[in-house]
């Protein structure tokens, strides 16, 4: 007892001695400092940037000089009368929207395929998520060496098949589909994992009630199996979309953009008109736009979503 | 509410903060980014005290040989200069990338090359060397691609380029086809060789993916279209009053290649390195490169009999020309804390016996004048056509920064059918327009 009433007596005691630091590191404002390091680095390497990227939009800057003048909106201005723009718009929101559908319909194939008790799933799961760890510029390579024209997997297998060979990639339109197709490729391994978390998480009673009732695999699958996946799904949506619309090594390891702008994304042509067209305003202002698509993108997808979620 | 506060006020510390840090310029205004003197390095003024060891940073666009033997040359200099230390590199496909992050933070390396650019890129970088002693020996084809009207002295060329179409004289002997000297040759040419081999060699290979064998394609042309015909012009291009009309026949003859069945069918989407291959193996006969491609061939087929041709006239009455400028150089970065050490370092390089290797190494003509060059293989052509006019490359003279892409990627969509020469023309004319009013 004598040990505790001191014990008691040397905590007051070194409060009333603490000062303000003491008390400051007592209470739960100090956990606001815990912000501080992360808050830093947002500072550094994404606030700095954003503010910069504005203020470089409103310049005529080359990328490298010295010397530069503040043209106002010129560069907004010469990018929305700019057709390039509206093209490198709709490659961008196929790249995302297309790679973001296409990922999710099989990765959500793959996830109730490996739901099952099939044999060999967990080397199935495997080979599907195995392009996710592939770095996007090589996966680019390897398909680009697959679609060359000249020696190209795919000619070699049309030549066997006494077929003329085809240039896959020398064709704008196509081009961008069949890098959307390898964005599929490689991503929807996260999808199909994403979808597998979810599938385990539907409580197995709900499925077996419906199937006394006499519900068909088709009914189950839209009126409970999807309905309960909805969290997943806004998962799994939202962030294919974000780094669909950011897609950029894949397309410069496969067409470089080409042939012209034809298969340039957002981000891409970015990339181009600041080094290679050393027009660093121009670059600005087309990245500021990609940031605005993106947000608007990911933001309306997100809310939608959400609101499926909230009328279950 | 008071926590959502101070977060509210925090962040707005935050975002007010990073605004007034852009506030200031990333790079030095105009007078800080002033020549300024060098630094007088201690070795220099103080004879008694023991030598403080310096380190130069040195770095190259160069590749492969070239690059070997620049570094060879660097570290002779190093082991005669003990009291200088050499941070050489070469990054090869980066390097232009590299250099204009370095120069957008104004941090360039002390002594680098200028790949063409001495003047019109990296000419407000670099130091005035007219007063080292090659500065008087400088050759006269080079000269105006390193000099300008006050004197100054940009760079110090090891060598020069004198480059035109690379063809396999083997193909060319094969189909009795003559080294077309005009375009309606040329393109009789290519009619003989598809003729005769069947549709199996190419006339002209493309490494279109990588899409500045494209642009040079045009950069040749365009001499011979614009610059080298008399009348020309010239002065419209300096004045920025040309009539882009006119230059859309390039367009259309590339487009004509290309239906013609002149060019190789995966133009848009072969690399350079399959231009290279494709001479080296007899599959193609004619390249728009240089000189360059013939080494690059001769990795894969050691027996390839490379030659280098004029560009073709395009204008009757013409005569075919060589393009030319820079390709080794050194230049000193003007706000180099070793301004002497890196001067030194390239009074080493110019000289006599370095100057030779450098330029034999590449096969092409020296930078200064009196040295001469065995060209190899290449002699032969240089020789035969040593009376033909050298113009600089068409972009680094008559085009604003930013127009090679311009040229590059219109092209490859007149290839690719996305766009007629036409309105090839039009983006061109409108992309001059607004360049040249940004500079």
């Amino acid at each position: 007892m004598d040990i505790v009433q001191s014990a008691k007596r040397n905590i007051d005691e070194m409060r009333k001695t603490g000062g303000r630091w003491r008390r400051f590191f007592d209470s739960p404002a100090s956990l606001n400092l815990m912000y501080a390091p992360a808050l830093l680095l947002f500072t550094v390497f994404i606030y700095y940037p954003i503010a910069q990227g504005i203020k470089i939009s409103f310049t005529n800057w080359n990328g490298y000089s010295a010397h530069y003048s503040f043209v106002g909106l010129e560069k907004y201005r010469y990018m929305f009368t700019d057709m390039r723009t509206y093209k490198v718009i709709i490659n961008t929101l196929i790249y995302g929207l297309g790679s973001t559908l296409f990922q999710n319909i099989l990765g959500l194939a793959y996830a109730m395929l490996l739901n099952t008790k099939l044999r060999g799933r967990g080397i199935v799961r495997t080979i599907v998520y195995f392009p996710v760890i592939v770095a996007p510029i090589i996966m680019g390579y390897v398909w680009y060496f697959i679609f060359q024209y000249d020696g190209g997997a795919l000619n070699d297998i049309m030549l066997a098949l006494g077929k003329e060979p085809i240039d896959w990639l020398g064709n704008g339109p196509r081009a961008v589909w069949l890098i959307t197709l390898v964005n599929t490729f490689q991503y929807m391994g996260v999808a199909m994992v994403v979808y597998l978390a979810g599938l385990q998480a539907i409580p197995k009673e709900y499925l077996e009630a419906a199937e006394v009732d006499g519900a068909s695999g088709f009914y189950k699958f839209i009126h409970i199996t999807l309905p309960l996946l909805m969290p997943a799904i806004t998962v799994s949506v939202v962030l294919n979309i974000i780094e669909g619309l950011k897609l950029f090594d894949v397309i410069v390891s496969m067409t470089n953009g080409g042939p012209g702008y034809a298969s340039h994304s957002l981000s891409t042509m970015m990339s181009d008109l600041f080094f290679a067209g050393q027009d660093a305003g121009f670059a600005a202002a087309l990245g500021n736009l990609m940031f605005v698509i993106i947000s608007l993108f990911g933001i309306s997808s997100l809310k939608f979503l959400r609101r499926k979620e909230v009328d279950l | 509410m008071n926590t959502t506060k101070r977060i509210t006020a925090l962040l707005s510390l935050v975002i007010i903060l990073s605004l007034a840090a852009c506030a200031s310029p990333a790079t030095p205004p105009p007078e800080a980014a002033a020549p300024t003197q060098p630094e007088t390095q201690p070795e220099a003024t103080e004879a008694s005290a023991p030598a403080e060891v310096v380190t130069i940073s040195v770095m190259t666009n160069r590749v492969g040989t070239q690059a070997e033997l620049l570094e060879q040359i660097a570290r002779k200099y190093e082991a005669e200069n003990p009291d200088i230390k050499v941070d050489f590199s070469a990054p090869g496909a980066d390097y232009e990338k590299l250099m204009k992050i370095k120069m957008a933070a104004n941090d360039m390396p002390d002594v680098f090359s200028t790949h063409g650019w001495a003047k019109i890129r990296y000419g407000e970088f670099l130091l005035d060397l007219k007063d080292q002693p090659w500065a008087a020996q400088l050759d006269s084809a080079i000269k105006p691609a390193v000099t300008d009207d006050t004197g100054k002295v940009y760079v110090l060329p090891m060598d020069q380029e004198k480059t035109g179409p690379a063809f396999n004289a083997d193909v060319l002997k094969e189909y009795g086809v003559e080294v077309p000297l005009t375009w309606t040759d040329f393109m009789a040419g290519c009619e003989t060789i598809k003729t005769k081999s069947d549709g199996k060699v190419a006339c002209v290979h493309m490494g279109g993916a990588d899409s500045w064998p494209v642009g040079q394609y045009y950069d040749f042309f365009s001499t011979a279209l614009a610059i080298s015909p008399t009348p020309n012009d010239e002065k419209a291009l300096l004045e920025g009053t040309y009539d882009w009309t006119k230059y859309t026949v390039l367009s259309q003859n590339l487009l004509d290649l290309k239906t013609k069945g002149y060019l190789n069918a995966d133009a848009l989407t072969a690399k350079y390195t399959d231009s290279a291959v494709a001479l080296a193996e007899g599959k193609a006969a004619f390249g728009f490169y240089g000189p360059f491609i013939c080494e690059e061939a001769l990795k894969t087929n050691p027996n390839f009999n490379c030659g280098v041709m004029p560009i073709p006239s395009l204008v009757e009455g013409d005569k075919p020309t060589f393009a030319g400028g820079e390709l080794t150089t050194w230049g000193v970065w003007k706000d180099s804390k070793h301004t002497d050490a890196a001067i030194k370092f390239v009074n080493y390089f110019a000289q006599s016996e370095n100057v030779k290797a450098v330029a034999e190494s590449n096969k092409v003509p020296a930078g200064l004048a009196e040295i001469e060059v065995d060209a190899g293989y290449l002699t032969q052509y240089y020789t035969q056509y040593a009376d033909l006019r050298t113009f600089t490359y068409f972009d680094r003279i008559y085009l604003p920064n930013g127009m090679w892409d311009v040229l590059c990627k219109n092209g490859q969509d007149v290839l690719a059918g996305g766009i007629t020469p036409e309105q090839a023309t039009d983006n061109i004319a409108k992309e001059y327009a607004r360049l040249l009013a940004s500079q």
